[in-house]
């Protein structure tokens, strides 16, 4: 018989096993975060709509990433932008949940060979093929062989532990208490932020001999509340959609790993046969750990029991505990939607009426640096760049799935290229009005800087009204005055620069570099109204043709 | 906000005065259309005692305008103070609003 290693050695097996395990996990999360385009984005979302379609996506998702925030956070995107709702959302995420046991299951079958050919071949296929067409592919392949053999390596030199009399003294001596197993699964669930890990390690430890059977169902029902504690604590910053879903989270992982619990402690006190009776009756070989598995199963499906049967109030009282924000209600756009892109002209119209409406909050910037307040702000500037930013990206896109419908006529083609073009042209109004609130925003206005400060908020608010008049209306009138009063900003711009710049105003040199970049952003602003007029003159004319 | 509306050679003389701001601005645009709601309407403004134009202001200013040309007239604006001057050329509105510093110019432009 060989001698045992020293326990130093299969310590640091047992660590490498682990950092392997970890770095494989997140190499796997990392590619496949990646790969969501918006076509895979929209594709979760057309899937939210279909029950069981959403529930296979989100275990397929759960059982790649081993992770259900992954799916949380595309699915919070999405509900942002009105494509999912959070009834729709629930389950899937769920299901993303109920994917970890696969992993779970996999850990005592021999998958360590399938895993070492993953790490050869992707890593060699990596390192010659490097713009290969598969790299996409090898990548993610390449982490999960690193998760299969950590595995391993934590499997084989655990069970060494045993033969180590240093580990095994060790382990005598701590308390053999089924509660400290679960309150071992409860911190390690925690810290370490993966079900699945916890799990694993728990059903290791329990094929080595150093957990008994009872302690690694201790484990795993720990992983329950865990999940509930990260879920609550960790992500405590998170708001509105974000945090409806991962309370969500708590409040099924916590209450079926609790359920669980109470259950294994009726069985011991009431001598009621509910799970420990079941674990040598279930079929194949106990100590294969499949039987631990099975009850994982069982934990995760009552998370799914959980989700199902409060569906019809647990949305509204998300909604309650943790309202949408403005920023992520102000970030949906309020007219175009996925299945608008099927009609070329209804899609374009409502593009447009997108773009209006992302005008029409301009206003809503200034009011926010009004010394005299006097019209109550939409919202913090900030709120509003993010959101604008949000929808500007939304309608690039929509306009681009318009353009892949084909574009027979001319005319619409042209027609597309315009609202393009106004798109561009607002995308850098919003850009430029928000560099001036940013700007002025928390100097306290004084001397010439308020007389700045002052006529450029009027001023702008002026030619934004106008601008929204025209776009409004689309009438030849309102348009020409917009295009009227953007035609010359060069001179008056000028005139102002070299005023402010004088030195009876004593303004110090920050004074001064602001007041420029206001006067050029203020430049900028009036040249894209002058371009949007021109633009909205030749859809005029583009019109009357037709 | 104070409007003091006078008919002089077949000119409406509008005198503005005190603050034409978001609180003063919807009364006075109805006021203003008023004086100007017939044909051909030549029509001068004294900015002269005017002493705040707010965005509200310019856009009253514009709707008169609109009105004015709508109804084939003209318009001028004299008198304002450096700051008001100011706005309204950041704003453009000196490209529709034609600006002057004197009655007596504003007087000559309209043809008077």
């Amino acid at each position: 018989m060989a001698d045992a290693l020293p326990l130093d050695e299969i310590i640091a097996w047992i660590l490498a096993g682990l950092g392997l395990y970890f770095m494989g996990m997140g190499g796997v999360r990392t590619n496949v975060q990646r790969i969501p385009g918006r076509q895979f984005r929209d594709f979760i979302g057309r899937a939210t709509k279909t029950p069981v379609l959403g529930a296979l996506l989100g275990f397929i998702l759960g059982v790649i990433t081993q992770t259900s925030i992954g799916v949380s956070v595309i699915l919070a995107g999405l509900i942002s932008r009105g494509i999912a709702t959070i009834p729709m959302a629930l389950p899937m995420v769920a299901w993303a949940n109920f994917g970890l046991v696969v992993l779970v299951y996999l850990v005592h079958q021999p998958i360590h060979l399938f895993g070492l050919f993953l790490i050869g071949l992707s890593g060699i296929y990596l390192q010659f093929f490097l713009r290969g067409r598969f790299r996409g592919l090898c990548e993610p392949l390449y982490s999960l062989g690193l998760v299969l053999l950590g595995i391993r390596l934590m499997k084989v030199y655990c069970g060494q532990l045993t033969d180590s009399p240093q580990a095994m003294e060790f382990f005598n001596s701590v308390p053999h208490s089924d509660l400290l197993a679960f309150l071992f699964g409860v911190a390690a669930r925690t810290v370490i932020q993966s079900t699945s890990t916890v799990v694993v390690l728990g059903l290791i430890l329990s094929g080595s001999g150093i957990f008994s059977h009872d302690q690694a169902l201790m484990v795993l029902f720990g992983t329950g509340p865990g999940t509930a504690l990260a879920a609550l604590f960790l992500t405590s910053h998170f708001k509105g959609v974000m945090r409806q879903i991962t309370v969500f989270e708590a409040v099924i992982n916590g209450g079926a790993g609790l359920v669980m619990l109470a259950l294994f402690y009726l069985e011991e006190i009431g001598h009621v046969p509910l799970l420990k009776y079941w674990l040598p009756r279930l079929p194949g070989d106990i100590e294969s750990g499949s039987h631990v598995a099975s009850f994982f199963l069982a934990q995760q499906t009552l998370c799914l029991v959980f989700t199902y049967s409060t569906l019809r109030w647990m949305p509204a009282w998300l909604e309650k505990i943790s309202p949408m924000t403005q920023e992520q209600d102000l970030s949906r756009p309020r007219f175009i939607s996925d299945a608008a892109t099927q009609d070329f002209e209804t899609g374009l119209t409502l593009a447009e009426r997108e773009l209006v409406g992302l005008v029409q909050r301009m206003p809503g910037y200034l009011q926010t640096i009004r010394s005299d307040n006097a019209e109550k702000a939409l919202a913090a500037p900030e709120v509003l760049h993010n959101s604008s930013l949000a929808i500007l990206t939304e309608l690039e896109a929509f306009l681009s799935a318009l353009t892949d419908q084909g574009l027979q006529r001319r005319s619409a083609s042209v027609a597309l290229l315009q609202t393009q073009r106004r798109l561009s042209l607002i995308s850098e109004l919003d850009d430029c009005i928000w560099q001036i609130v940013q700007g002025f925003q928390g100097r306290p206005p004084a001397g010439a800087l308020q007389s700045v400060e002052s006529n450029i908020i009027e001023a702008l608010d002026t030619l934004l009204y106008t601008a929204i008049d025209a776009l409004n209306s689309g009438s030849t009138e309102d348009i020409e005055l917009l295009g009227m009063i953007t035609a010359a900003p060069g001179e008056v711009v000028d005139r102002l620069r070299r005023g402010y710049l004088q030195e009876e105003h004593q303004l110090d040199h920050n004074e001064r570099i602001l007041i420029l970049s206001v006067l050029s952003q203020y430049e900028r602003i009036v040249w894209a109204l002058q371009q949007l007029s021109r633009s909205l003159q030749a859809k005029v004319i583009a019109t009357a043709d037709t | 906000m104070e409007i003091i509306c006078v008919q002089e050679n077949g000119i409406t003389l509008i005198a503005l005065s005190g603050r034409l701001d978001n609180v003063t601005s919807p009364s006075a645009l109805t006021e203003l259309i008023a004086h100007v709601d017939h044909p051909q309407p030549r029509l001068m403004m004294d900015a002269s005692p005017l002493e705040y134009l707010s965005s509200a202001g310019l856009r009253t200013l514009l709707g008169v305008t609109k009105k004015v040309r709508a109804g084939g007239g003209k318009i001028a604006i004299f008198g304002m103070s450096d700051s008001i001057r100011e706005i309204i050329e950041i704003s453009g509105f000196h490209s529709i609003i034609p600006c002057f510093p004197s009655a007596a110019s504003a007087r000559e432009a309209l043809g008077v």
